[in-house]
């Protein structure tokens, strides 16, 4: 009976979380076998949008382009996200908690900053690229070459093979190890013949997340491989709308498709590696007081190479983007002191659109954040200790938006909001870009919702329920109070995400909807760098802000 | 890569020395001056309950836990001693650990993790496949050589770990709560197994209990360990029958309590009285009359009389409890509860419980 009085509810969820993902999906399939635009009353079913990019050259360089860049990310950010974890779960490396902190400081800054970074700071006519001219007599780096687009992709994604396989050596429990140690293993062997063949399956999951983040990089080949007009299927999408002039809808979507081609099946892959990594170490010892390794006089190379590697993603970007916020011009020649202003700043907030960009993007983090983590929570709940139909329907459809990069879904929400009715209205307001934000993040926000969900032991709720209580008294009055410090931190983190989010809102641009993210996109392409800087500054502002109150809450950045 | 030695006697016989062994973690004193020796060939216990600091002893002796004072080592080898700042990493310990949870390395089959520790010592692959070949058939696994760890049942995965400890005739094998992980019936049998292997293979073991039956059951020599400190060491019948004091009184069996007052000091023998009741025992440590104290006796020198005698208490039965291999009764006298193992002589309303004065040990103090 109290079940059934609970199922109304979890089935709406459940509907509309399923019309929520499927339908820009759907849309974005059945434009892909349209020969013109959905709307257009001449279009019909065809293979013209396939036909058309598959004699693209172009469209096969980007291709190439980006799997080169995704393969080179793995082979940059595996080996050093898997060192730099072992130093900081297994050595006395000093500064330990420092460094825990700021290696993170990569994955909450929105690439589009970070790649504009580069372009200020080493750029031809960076900062840094001027020093080091100043020192050497020519700067001894291209940043917009391809391999220079896969290196600094590469190193900013080190902090997510560092997350996971540093979660995996601490899960690790030191018995293991130990035991290879008693046996006659020195510390090296120990972590050549034990930790690293017992963690490589999360380090295989990293790697292919890493591959899978790096087929969907939008940001930096934006900035950077624009000079050199190196494209990547995200970029070669985006600049479709220019190649024929009209609104060329269906090629977009056929471009789409076979994005999600390869996202999709990557997304399942991590799903199963996921399930095995568990059940291959089947074998868990219990965790005691580990002693850490004494690096001894190596300890200061280690520290160097990490210190080397954070002030290449986090210093010089950032470093960049502060000094070029703050300056009227840079260029050769230009000294330092004399072009310091802060006309920037006071042209952003003379320009309304700009400054309704701000107050959205804090408006989208903050009540939209509040608002996503309720909807996470309630597919959570709906999900939550029931086994079957709707738990499975559940589990699998809330991959397909992991699949679709944010550019894509961005594209497919414009054109519901363009065309049904009852939304259309909606168009102009922030909620079509809230939206799609919380779609977009929708497997990320769950999983923060299920980590909380799984802290609780099921004996609470089963007691609850023996002493009297209804399913849905136990959700209201066990459940839910029980996650409230999971809730806060969900709310947290998808701030973050919320205010670093960018190509999400790149299709949805228009007069109400602005958002720092998607206006950078739009000031770079306009070339306006002034602009771009400030914007940057304001929105690392706004990200510091989150990331200092999580820390201050002791909210874990990650699961 | 160091090679430890593999010229070491296959029979060895050296001793494990321990001397004055302190530990900490901050301000938590784990061990506090702990000295001990553990002769060729054979096995001593350490026994304690939680906290106790057996398990940081055997860690510290494996090298896994870093002592702040004293000295440890295996005849000439010296593994730590603070004073000449000696302290050999893990690996060149040369000696086995079998962990409480076993700690298999779950990405290697059964004869891999046995063969890790020859492979490491740089021998010869054939020797190596018969070495591990021998030790997996003293433990009976020959069969098992090519499973996985999550193939084998807890009792197996125990006898790898003990396998992969013994491989390369370590001088001490160290066994940290070998039983504790296998179900209450197969622990008996294991126990039984584990104490037989120690005397055919003539190893010498330092093993980690909180158990004082196995502790008994497997050990020639038992040292109980309190805070950090040896309360008492001896054979188990010495710790059993004749504890010094009275934590080790109650550690090493199940016992009748009885707190009073010592009214009477004659002989070594101290007369203890309680409220309605007075017995006569053996006076332990440093009695004086009328201070507080408490008589312990041993469950099964607790005896059921017929009739009134000399220290005899006469008691009401509160209920009986079948055990199986006999009867547990319980006994009431005022506040006093008193259990022991018999029948209950038929149709006596007041029933007469029998603690015989050589049993009964009496401590100074009262429990809190």
């Amino acid at each position: 009976m109290t079940a059934r009085s609970f199922s109304l509810p979890r089935t709406t969820v459940v509907v509309i979380t399923a019309l929520v993902i499927l339908t820009p999906l759907s849309l974005i399939f059945w434009q892909s076998f349209l020969n013109a635009p959905f709307f257009n009353p001449a279009k019909h079913l065809s293979f013209d949008a396939y036909r058309f990019i598959f004699e693209d050259s172009d469209f096969w360089t980007a291709f190439l382009n980006s799997i080169v860049i995704a393969a080179g990310m793995v082979l940059i950010a595996l080996p050093l996200g898997a060192a730099l974890a072992f130093l900081l779960t297994r050595t006395d490396l000093p500064g330990q908690r420092l460094i825990e902190v700021l290696v993170l400081v990569p994955v909450f800054v929105s690439p589009m900053v970070l790649a504009f970074g580069y372009v200020v700071a080493m750029g031809p006519v960076g900062f840094y690229s001027l020093w080091a001219k100043d020192l050497l007599g020519e700067v001894p780096w291209n940043v917009y070459s391809l391999a220079s687009i896969a290196v600094i992709a590469g190193l900013t994604h080190v902090p997510h093979v560092y997350l996971y396989s540093s979660a995996a050596l601490k899960s690790l429990g030191s018995d293991v190890e130990e035991a290879a140690r008693v046996v006659g293993a020195n510390p090296l062997q120990v972590a050549l013949n034990v930790s690293l063949p017992m963690t490589a399956p999360a380090l295989f999951y990293a790697a292919v997340l890493v591959f899978f983040l790096g087929f969907e990089l939008f940001g930096l080949p934006l900035v950077l491989g624009d000079p050199e007009g190196h494209l990547v299927l995200s970029t070669y999408l985006y600049k479709l709308t220019n190649k024929l002039g009209t609104p060329s809808y269906h090629l977009m979507a056929a471009v789409a498709v076979c994005i999600i081609a390869v996202t999709f099946p990557l997304v399942l892959l991590q799903r199963w590696l996921l399930k095995t990594a568990g059940k291959y170490v089947s074998v868990k010892g219990k965790a005691t007081r580990q002693k850490l390794l004494p690096l001894g006089g190596w300890k200061w190379l280690a520290l160097a190479l990490v210190a080397l590697w954070l002030s290449f993603t986090i210093v010089v970007p950032i470093s960049g983007i502060a000094l070029r916020a703050f300056v009227e011009q840079w260029g050769e020649g230009i000294k330092l002191a004399e072009v310091l202003t802060l006309e920037n700043f006071r042209q952003v907030f003379d320009q309304s659109d700009q400054v309704r960009a701000i107050v959205n993007t804090f408006l989208i983090g903050t009540l939209g954040g509040a608002l996503a983590v309720a909807c996470y929570m309630a597919i959570g709940l709906a999900g939550h200790r029931q086994r079957g139909g709707v738990a499975k329907v559940l589990d699998y459809l809330v991959l397909l938006p992991r699949a679709v990069p944010g550019l894509l879904a961005g594209l497919a929400f414009l054109w519901i909001f363009l065309f049904v009715p009852g939304l259309k209205e909606l168009r102009n307001t922030i909620f079509s870009v809230w939206l799609a934000y919380t779609v977009v993040w929708l497997a990320y926000g769950l999983r923060l919702i299920s980590g909380a969900l799984l802290q609780i032991g099921p004996e609470l709720e089963e007691s609850a329920r023996t002493v009297g209580a209804s399913s849905a008294q136990v959700l209201r009055q066990v459940t839910i109070p029980l996650i409230r410090f999971g809730l806060l931190a969900s709310w947290l983190l998808v701030f973050m995400i919320f205010e670093r989010e960018y190509s999400t809102g790149v299709y949805l641009l228009g007069q109400g909807t602005e958002v720092i993210g998607s206006m950078l996109v739009s000031l770079w392409s306009a070339g306006a760098i002034d602009q771009v800087a400030a914007l940057s500054l304001i929105n690392i502002a706004l990200v510091a802000v989150g990331l200092g109150v999580a820390l201050r809450f002791g909210v874990r950045l990650h699961e | 890569m160091n090679k430890p030695d593999t010229r070491l006697p296959t029979k060895p016989m050296a001793k494990l020395v321990v001397e004055d062994l302190h530990l900490q973690y901050g301000d938590n004193r784990i061990l506090q001056g702990v000295s001990m020796t553990l002769n060729p060939g054979e096995v001593v216990a350490l026994l304690g309950a939680s906290g106790s600091g057996k398990t940081t002893l055997l860690r510290s002796v494996a090298g896994l836990e870093q002592p702040s004072r004293g000295r440890i080592a295996i005849g000439e080898a010296v593994l730590y001693d603070q004073a000449a700042g000696v302290d050999m990493p893990v690996e060149q310990r040369n000696l086995g650990l079998v962990f409480q949870s076993y700690a298999l390395w779950p990405h290697r089959s059964v004869f891999d993790n046995v063969a890790y520790g020859l492979r490491l010592r740089g021998i010869a692959v054939h020797e190596i496949a018969q070495r591990v070949d021998q030790a997996l058939s003293n433990l009976g696994l020959g069969a098992l050589a090519k499973r996985l760890p999550h193939q084998l049942s807890g009792g197996q995965q125990q006898r790898v770990a003990i396998a992969r400890a013994l491989v390369y005739n370590p001088p001490v094998v160290l066994m940290d709560e070998p039983l504790s992980n296998l179900d209450a019936k197969l622990r008996e049998e294991a126990r039984a197994w584990l104490r037989e292997l120690i005397v055919r293979l003539g190893l010498s073991a330092l093993v980690v209990t909180h158990d004082q039956t196995e502790a008994m059951a497997m050990s020639d020599q038992i040292l109980l360990l309190n805070f950090g400190k040896i309360e008492q060491e001896g054979s188990p019948e010495d710790m059993y029958n004749r504890p010094q004091t009275q934590f080790t009184a109650e550690f090493m069996g199940s016992n009748n309590h009885l707190p009073g007052k010592v009214t009477q000091l004659i002989d070594g023998r101290a007369l203890l009285e309680g409220e309605g009741w007075q017995l006569w025992g053996a006076a332990r440590g440093a009695l004086k009359v009328g201070d507080p104290a408490t008589g312990i006796i041993r469950l099964e020198r607790t005896r059921i009389a017929a009739e009134a005698g000399a220290n005899r208490l006469a008691t009401e039965v509160v209920t009986g409890m079948f055990l199986g291999d006999r009867k547990e009764q319980l006994f009431k006298l005022g506040a006093l509860r008193l259990r022991c193992y018999g029948n209950l002589p038929s149709a006596s309303s007041p029933s007469f419980i029998e603690l015989p004065p050589d049993d009964l040990w009496i401590f100074a103090g009262n429990p809190a």
